[in-house]
């Protein structure tokens, strides 16, 4: 199963589950169950609205500091998907603001991330859909009449190569890649991940210590060879 | 995929997994029922790869929409929920 050749809108269903498991646990739990199959974002994107938590198949695309890919990308990206935005040219001026947001919204986009300016965060407040930026620009970018034959592209961003299809997570604990191949199985794990912790929660609610629940203590005197619990 | 044919793959894997980690265990040690992180056959890191693995022995993926985690504790509950994927093909 891939998303990566139909580029094709996500099924609602599908949308639904997935955004509520991931929301349930985050990057952290995620990066845990799949140490060795993520890849790691490293940029410094914000939050610009309540949604706090983005997941969904990559449409990437380049531009250079140009609105019009970003607006041909905006017009192609499926349902569900997660249009992100790299622009070559830093510091950023405006690729997003409160229209090209609510566009995507109302397009039913699964959110918009940019390595690049997002504006007008006054009104993006207000918009539901997961918008994150690394720059914020009121000054906007400019309109060409330069058509990309390039969208989507896959790109090497913040040390990761973003192909279309590949899936995106993020939350404010960080940004990482998914393949869409091992999406439910590493969801899945990471909800198992989850419920273990809650388990380890609750014992230290009832008054147990963290180093007698995970072993520590049998462990550093020799006792036993390995922690009871151990990540 | 019958049952027996099911649970001796994931104990070699699982086997092999701890043995990764220093910790010798016997295959027969884990039992259907048994919680593998109780057992600690399996850490954090070794979760999605079980996963992977399981839906490679199965030839289906799992479905996130389906199952609940705890399905994953346990040899039975995989197995289970492998029967569940191939009574609804994706």
């Amino acid at each position: 199963m891939s998303d990566v050749n139909a580029l094709a809108p996500l099924a609602e269903d599908r949308r639904a589950a997935i955004s509520a498991r991931f929301a349930s646990i985050g990057t952290a739990q995620l990066a845990d169950a799949a140490a060795e199959t993520i890849e790691v974002l490293d940029l410094p994107l914000r939050p610009h609205t309540t949604a706090t938590h983005v997941g969904g198949p990559l449409f990437p695309m380049q531009t250079n500091n140009d609105m019009l890919p970003c607006l041909q990308a905006l017009a192609a990206a499926p349902a569900g998907w997660v249009l992100f935005i790299s622009n070559e040219v830093h510091p950023s001026e405006g690729l997003v603001g409160d229209i090209f947001c609510l566009a995507a919204e109302t397009q039913g986009l699964a959110g918009v991330v940019v390595d690049g300016a997002a504006r007008d965060l006054g009104e993006l407040a207000a918009i539901g859909l997961p918008v994150f930026s690394t720059e914020v620009n009121y000054v906007s970018a400019r309109t060409t009449m330069q058509r990309s034959d390039t969208v989507p592209a896959t790109i090497r961003v913040g040390g990761a190569t973003l192909s279309p299809g590949v899936w995106l997570f993020g939350d404010p604990d960080g940004f990482l890649t998914v393949p869409a191949n091992e999406v439910d199985a590493i969801l899945i794990a990471g909800e198992v991940l989850r419920e273990r912790e809650l388990r380890l929660k609750r014992e230290l609610e009832a008054g147990r210590r963290l180093d007698e629940v995970t072993g520590l203590t049998d462990f550093l005197s020799g006792t036993t060879p390995s922690l009871r619990y151990s990540p | 995929m019958l049952q027996e044919d099911f649970y001796r793959e994931v104990r070699a894997f699982l086997v092999t997994e701890a043995e990764s980690r220093g910790r010798v265990v016997a295959p027969e040690a884990i039992g259907e029922h048994d919680n593998l992180f109780d057992l600690r056959v399996v850490n954090s890191f070794s979760m999605a790869r079980l996963l992977v693995h399981v839906e490679g022995l199965a030839g289906t993926k799992i479905d996130v929409t389906a199952f609940e985690p705890q399905t994953f504790f346990t040899l039975a509950g995989m197995y289970e929920a492998l029967h569940a994927a191939d009574r609804q093909p994706q």
